[in-house]
């Protein structure tokens, strides 16, 4: 007798990528854009009954010097999600992917974290 | 954020310890008292092993080790007098901090009285750093040899720390005529012995008064500072690794690490951008 499938379609099942690959992709965009002169690092630790994700500049340069943009506090069901720019002092409240997506664009393209990305890559350039 | 971590040695050969507590808890800022190793040392052991390096202090004689992850253009000495060494660290798109490392004389040779005459000789200190730097976003570290409670810590023409961050708030107190500045010591959160240890000191002497265990090993702060302190990470260490500095009495072990425990904090400086 054939296997009979209890399971329904697993083919239709979603891939869901979470809140911290986001932050991965968009870290290792950083370091190719910039040559590594500025490296993206993510750091995902649990944070009471969820995760808690940091998005990193490292410098190499100056000794992985550290500066944190921003971090994403998400439930195991990812969402709904907290999160809290660092840079611009703002937090945001994700019920959904692309509201994640757009908060996380609105953050990164701000011209308060592209000056601190412009500083800290002039580091590069100036003596120890 | 800004990792410190202060241990007074008792000029034991402890430098694996060191090292691992800084690997353990990511440490930006080490600063050593009564250690018998040499700088040289220190940076071959932990520039070995770490995926970052660390930076010599300025090469002179001194009762501290200052040592930082943070290259020497960003950290300006400012002073060094035999019991305190200031730095300046200019980290970038973060405000600058005063940092005050200091090892006092012990009640071996000072008495109390002694203690907080001098007290009034190193707040003047202070206030010519600080005046250096044109700020006061300052934070001192330390083996103070005099707990929390002691008059030189305290009174207002000594350091002026106290437990209440509130009152820490409003900067300073008119006393006889003349202004003193604040500092805020979190240290007091560290009495009793709720960890299982009541100190980072511990002394059994024969006579009438005896505390057993002190807190000389202390973090001031200045009010501007008060928020930009972590203060669930300010923590009296009595494990590093699986190792534990305790013996089996509870005490701090000599055999193992040092008569005195390490201190560890962290800063979160405000943002320039």
């Amino acid at each position: 007798m054939a296997d009979k499938n209890l399971w329904g379609d697993l083919k239709s099942i979603e891939d869901i990528k979470t809140p911290a690959a986001y932050l991965v992709e968009q870290a290792n965009l950083l370091s190719k854009e910039t040559e590594n002169l500025l490296v993206g690092v993510v750091e995902t630790q649990k944070w009471g009954l969820g995760f808690r994700s940091d998005l990193i500049v490292e410098v190499p340069y100056m000794n992985n010097y550290r500066y944190s943009l921003l971090l994403v506090e998400y439930p195991l069901a990812m969402y709904s999600l907290k999160v809290y720019d660092l840079i611009n002092k703002m937090n945001y409240k994700c019920d959904s992917q692309e509201q994640f997506i757009d908060s996380l664009r609105q953050i990164l393209s701000s011209p308060a974290v592209h000056k601190v990305l412009a500083t800290l890559k002039a580091q590069n350039f100036s003596s120890t | 954020m800004v990792t410190f971590l202060f241990w007074n040695i008792n000029k034991k050969p402890i430098l694996n310890l060191v090292v691992q507590l800084i690997h353990e808890h990511n440490v930006d800022v080490l600063i050593l008292a009564e250690s018998n190793i040499n700088d040289r040392e220190i940076l071959i052991e932990l520039n070995n092993s770490l995926k970052i390096v660390f930076y010599p202090d300025i090469p002179i004689p001194k009762r501290l080790q200052i040592l930082t992850r943070y290259p020497s253009k960003f950290v300006t000495p400012i002073s060094d007098s035999p019991y305190i060494s200031f730095r300046h660290f200019q980290l970038p798109l973060y405000e600058p901090i005063l940092l005050g490392a200091i090892h006092l004389p012990s009640k071996l040779y000072h008495s109390e009285s002694d203690q907080v005459i001098d007290c009034t000789t190193y707040t003047s200190e202070i206030k010519i750093a600080e005046s250096i730097v044109g700020h006061t976003r300052t934070i001192l570290v330390g083996d103070f040899n005099m707990n929390p409670f002691e008059q030189g810590i305290v009174a207002a023409a000594g350091f002026h720390a106290i437990s209440d961050k509130e009152i820490t708030k409003k900067g300073y107190r008119h006393v006889g005529g003349q202004d003193y500045r604040f500092f805020y010591n979190p240290m007091w959160r560290h009495f009793g012995d709720r960890q299982g240890f009541a100190g980072t000191y511990y002394y059994d002497k024969g006579t009438q008064i005896n505390y057993y265990w002190h807190i000389f090993d202390q973090i001031l702060v200045r009010p501007e500072l008060l928020e930009e302190l972590i203060i669930d990470e300010l923590k009296i260490l009595s494990q590093v690794g699986s190792i534990s500095l305790l013996n089996s009495y509870g005490k701090p072990d000599s055999s193992v690490g040092s008569d005195h425990l390490p201190l560890l904090f962290s800063i979160e400086p405000e943002r320039r951008i």
